[in-house]
């Protein structure tokens, strides 16, 4: 058989040697315990004796060759079996050898952007029960409470994606970063039912929606489509029967009910419209719940209504009634603002016309909805005076194409002007 | 320009330290006649003679303990144990004598001295003659205790041991001696003692070590960059008042903190670097400080499958750091 | 005229040993040469890790004083032993099993080449602090002399290591106590590389024990016959109570300090003339003397004993490592098992 002849053990520090002298040739008989190889070191020169008798076959280093502890350097053919002789890692295992380099001690950089100054000037105060109860409520680790402390955050405004669902130093900074570029571009940024640019004080659970619509208006490139609708149809359906209603349902209907049912119908032609989109991943939902923005003091919130498509009219109304009630009170939990598929803004009920509204990130659109004013329309030529309600929807345009954007708002419209078709089944 | 090995720069500073001045001197088992086991005296014989370079018998309580009384006269003694494993019988000598002479006389008599401590596993020397040991006197005040990784810090290391003030126990990792090259500067240089390295900046997690372990330890940390994980890799370098600030630093910076070393973990540096860091550093913490180190069964056995599970390496140092990175 | 000086043939009755055991003596310094010889080459064909340190040259220090020695008495070693690991009778498959480290070595791979030990042989496995044995092994005597047992302890050392503080210790120690301990001082006169007069200021180590107050003696350790009968007067003295001994055998160690000593401190004609002294071919030329050996009979034991490490060292080398997890075993009593990390 084949017989590797290694560089033994030289030395507890030795870790190469070099050949000297080549004892015997290719081709040379050998005798157990002949020398076949001088190896030197600086420690100690040595001759390598045969294990076995055999044939040399192969020397595979020529003299002055460096060689490393274990290194085969000769082949022997042998006869029989016997044990190959073991090699010893003595070399790195990585690397020919080390060069360590010097390097200065350099003072690290800073650790988080924004203080609590910044802050301050910005309105961002501590709240300092949220603060400690969200430090209570989270598993986090001594510098995430340090942060929240210092930087005014209730941890359960954070989603956690450490080892179950802790929240990590990382989690903390991303959304202190996220803050600081909303605080940074916030004179840019005009909220939806508000027509000058104002800075808002944002505290508790209203910091999150603020926070979204900032992430979302500068990472998604908004398209806003303009389109209006007339409402006479159901102006005078509601009209006649929104006292009844609610004496009977305890519920005053507004129009918003019926726009959420439109856009229901109309998606199904358009899916698209009603999707989230997160990094590489549109999910095209097939429920619908549909934010709906409520205005409050100096202030907006999105609560969200669940499964509209499973709801009738009346219990979409119950629903932002109920939702509207928990906004005034502040008691609004996570679960019911998150998950939208789909947002509705209104501003209307301030009197807006027009708007372009921010779409709530991960959905893909957002339709504002504005006030309803009698406007003199054609009509089988003939001007005549109808309700119109202007719809401004923002879409990302990424995955939603303008054409696509628009022929959606047409068809929302069409079943909105057309409400007989489709009331009846949704009251 | 010519690499230097590691033992090369111990040699090279011995010679520089010797003709620089003439109360240095040398004391130890092999380290004249024969240049050393690890060759690390060779020449010094032939150069300074023999009442500068000591054959000694085998008598490590002397070699220790008569240094001290060299030094309270004056001299610079550099005394050899030639294993870490062999240096127990001057422990009476080192922590009553050495580390205490100052504090017990109020200053009046010193122990500048350098005690040569050869150490470390990873060469197949099995129970006795593989120990690192540096934790024995790490924990006793008094005494300096430095490991340098690199030629460049085992030469300015030695220097500043040397003409320190102090008792240093300087440790040679003997795996390092032949392993670890590179081009040393010609000028006189020192490196001080208590200041440690930062050797590769790191935004993530930060991985402290000395001696063969910082190699050990750099070596995960290019294997980490691959996968995204941006480690700081900080050499300590003394261990002995050991620095705080630059580690602290890096903490700040990381909040994520992984340890290593080659000696078992109970009772080890680690474990202190570990405490105070905990205790100091709390409020910027993000996931337990963790260690890498030896087993902890009584030395490094000798069956090369035995050595290489009881030594740390890189594949356990960043599985230690992605846990810690999950955390 | 002058009488003619005729070297007169030794006689049995003369040297005072039985043939048998001179013929024991004899085929226990053999086995030692030829097995550690085989251990040097096996060492330089890369077939076992670490290092080896070589006795050869010594043999007769450590087969002497330990033949004869019963199962319970005690041998407390130092690296340079495996003339007394051979002649205690540890199997030769575990002396092997320890070179290389394997699983069936009595110390499952865990210390290092050369720390042969053997409980069931009262043979203690070594630490490599020098004299750390003989402090022990004074231990073992003290021990044997509470529980009023006859056994005895011989502590094998080499003059280097007395110059080490817990040697003196040991030996005061057994001096004040009369304790049954045979300390045998192999003078190879060199400490690796420290020559003895750089080790000590007396040129015979055995002067050592007048300071402790017992006799010591200094001898040819070369001579396999004299070590054997002044170690058996030592015992016989230990067994009866009358206290230790201190041996100085004079002898050489042929190679460096390990195999990765070339031992270039020495110079060739001190090796050359110590060789001249082969404590084994002394023995040899005295049993063809006395005629209770034939050249014919040495070619026989040749053989068998290389056949008997050919077929140790191929168990061996088939044999395994131990597991990595080993490494846990044996830290403490099974009740106390050792804290694992997973890395």
């Amino acid at each position: 058989m084949e017989y590797k002849v290694v560089v033994p053990p030289l030395g507890e520090s030795v870790v190469e040697g070099t050949i000297v002298k080549w004892l015997k040739s290719e081709g040379d008989q050998i005798k157990v315990d002949d020398p076949i190889v001088e190896i030197m070191t600086d420690k100690i020169n040595v001759e390598i004796p045969s294990p076995h008798d055999g044939v040399m076959t192969k020397r595979l280093v020529p003299i002055d060759t460096v060689v490393q502890i274990g290194q085969e350097i000769a082949i022997m053919e042998v006869e029989g079996e016997v044990t190959q002789a073991r090699t010893f890692e003595t070399k790195p295992e990585s690397g020919e050898e080390r060069i360590p380099q010097e390097q200065e001690v350099k003072e690290p950089p800073p650790e988080f952007i924004g203080t609590v100054e910044h802050h301050e000037k910005i309105g961002i105060h501590a709240d300092k029960e949220a603060i400690e109860g969200g430090i209570k409520a989270v598993k986090s680790s001594p510098v995430v409470r340090r942060l929240a402390r210092e930087h005014f955050i209730d941890l359960r405004m954070i989603k956690g994606t450490g080892k179950g669902g802790r929240v990590s130093k990382d989690d903390v900074v991303n959304y202190i970063n996220m803050r600081h570029s909303a605080d940074k571009v916030k004179p840019d940024f005009v909220w939806p039912q508000q027509e000058d640019e104002e800075v808002i004080p944002i505290t508790g659970v209203r910091k999150v929606i603020s926070e979204h619509m900032v992430k979302s208006a500068f990472t998604i490139p908004h398209v806003t489509t303009f389109d209006e609708c007339d409402m006479s149809e159901l102006r005078d359906w509601r009209r006649q029967n929104v006292d009844q209603i609610e004496k009977m349902h305890g519920v005053r209907i507004t129009y918003l009910p019926f726009i959420a049912k439109a856009i229901i119908f109309a998606a199904k032609d358009f899916p698209w419209i009603n999707s989230t989109l997160e990094e590489d991943t549109l999910r095209v939902k097939k429920y619908f719940n549909i934010g709906m923005a409520v205005a409050r003091e100096n202030s907006l919130i999105v609560p969200v209504i669940k499964h509209c498509e499973q709801k009738s009219l009346l219990q979409i109304a119950r629903d932002m009634r109920d939702l509207a009630d928990k906004a005034a009170k502040d008691i609004l939990s996570m679960d019911e603002i998150t998950g939208g598929t789909f947002s509705i803004t209104n501003a209307g009920g301030m009197g807006a016309l027009g708007s372009t509204p921010i779409i709530a990130k991960p959905q893909v659109a957002i339709l504002g909805v504005h006030k309803i004013v009698d406007k003199p329309v054609v009509r089988d030529g003939e001007i005549v005076i109808r309700p119109i309600l202007n719809f401004g929807m923002s879409f990302d345009h990424r995955v939603i194409d303008g054409g696509y954007a628009v022929q959606f708002l047409r068809r929302m419209i069409e079943y909105l002007e057309n409400p007989q078709g489709w009331l009846i089944g949704v009251i | 320009m010519k690499k230097t090995t590691l033992i090369e720069a111990i040699t090279q500073t011995l010679f520089e330290e010797m003709e620089r001045d003439d109360r240095v001197f040398l004391i130890g088992q092999d380290i004249g006649l024969y240049g050393g086991v690890f060759k690390a005296t060779k020449g010094l014989l032939d150069r300074f003679g023999p009442e500068r370079v000591i054959d000694s018998p085998i008598s490590e309580v002397y070699i220790a303990g008569g240094s001290v009384g060299a030094a309270m006269v004056g001299l610079r003694p550099i005394p050899e144990i030639q294993f870490a494993d062999f240096i127990t019988p001057s422990m009476d000598q080192i922590i009553q004598q050495a580390a205490k002479l100052r504090y017990r006389t109020g200053g009046q008599w010193t122990c500048p001295m350098t005690i040569r401590v050869c150490c470390g596993g990873d060469v197949g020397g099995g129970l006795y003659h593989s120990q690192i040991n540096e934790q024995w006197f790490f924990s006793q005040p008094g005494l300096q205790v430095v490991m340098p990784a690199t030629p460049y810090d085992a030469k300015g290391l030695l220097k500043s041991a040397i003409r320190g003030e102090d008792p240093v126990i300087y440790f040679e990792h003997k795996r390092l001696y032949r392993w670890v090259k590179e081009e040393l500067p010609e000028d006189d240089f020192t490196v001080p003692i208590g200041k440690a390295a930062v050797r590769k900046e790191g935004d993530d997690i930060t991985i402290v070590s000395y001696g063969f372990m910082y190699h050990r330890s750099i070596e995960a940390a290019q294997a980490l960059e691959k996968e995204g994980v941006s480690a700081e890799v900080i050499d300590m370098r003394t261990i002995s008042p050991w620095d705080r600030e630059t580690i602290y630093e890096s903490v700040k910076k990381t909040s994520k903190v992984v340890l290593v070393q080659e000696s078992s973990k109970t009772g080890g540096v680690m474990g202190e670097v570990s405490a105070s860091i905990t205790e100091e550093m709390f409020d910027y913490l993000d996931a337990p400080v963790s260690r890498v180190c030896g087993l902890d069964v009584p030395a490094i056995p000798f069956a090369p499958p035995m050595e290489h599970f009881f030594l740390p390496n890189a594949e356990k140092i960043a599985r230690v750091v992605k846990k810690v990175m999950e955390y | 005229m002058p009488a003619t000086k005729i070297a007169a043939k030794p006689s049995l009755k003369q040297i005072g040993l039985s043939k048998e055991t001179l013929l024991g003596l004899y085929t226990n310094l053999l086995k030692t040469r030829m097995l550690d010889e085989r251990f040097r080459k096996l060492f330089r064909q890369g077939r076992f890790a670490g290092t080896y340190f070589s006795a050869v040259g010594q043999e007769a220090t450590t087969v002497g004083p330990t033949y004869g020695l019963r199962d319970e008495d005690i041998i407390a070693p130092s690296h340079r032993e495996i003339g007394a690991a051979v002649t205690k009778g540890i199997p030769l498959v575990h002396i092997v099993a320890q070179i290389y480290a394997r699983i069936n070595s009595p110390d499952k791979g865990k210390t290092h080449p050369c720390h042969y030990g053997w409980r069931e042989k009262g043979f203690i496995s070594p630490s490599s602090t020098l004299a750390g044995q003989t402090v022990t092994g004074t231990g073992c005597a003290m021990g044997f002399q509470i529980q009023k047992k006859d056994n005895v302890v011989i502590a094998f050392f080499g003059e280097g290591a007395t110059a080490r503080g817990g040697w003196h210790e040991a030996v005061n120690y057994a001096g004040i106590h009369k304790l049954p301990i045979i300390y045998v001082c192999q003078n190879n006169l060199w400490a690796e590389s420290v020559p003895a007069h750089r080790q000590a200021g007396i040129k015979d180590f055995s002067d050592r024990a007048k300071a402790y107050g017992f006799p010591g003696i200094t001898i040819d350790g070369n001579d396999v016959v004299l070590v054997h009968k002044t170690a058996a007067k030592a015992i016989e003295r230990a067994r009866n109570g009358e206290g230790p001994t201190l041996i100085e055998c004079k002898t050489y160690r042929w190679y460096g300090h390990s195999e990765i000593d070339p031992a270039d401190y020495r110079r060739e004609e001190e090796i050359i003339e110590w060789k001249k002294g082969d404590p084994i071919a002394r023995a040899e030329n005295l049993l063809l003397d006395l005629g209770i050996h034939t050249s014919k009979k040495r070619e026989a034991m040749v053989e068998q004993i290389n056949q008997e490490i050919d077929e140790a060292v191929a168990a061996c080398e088939k044999e395994k490592y131990a597991e990595p997890e080993e490494a846990y075993n044996d830290v403490y009593s099974e009740n106390f098992p050792v804290r694992r990390d997973d890395y």
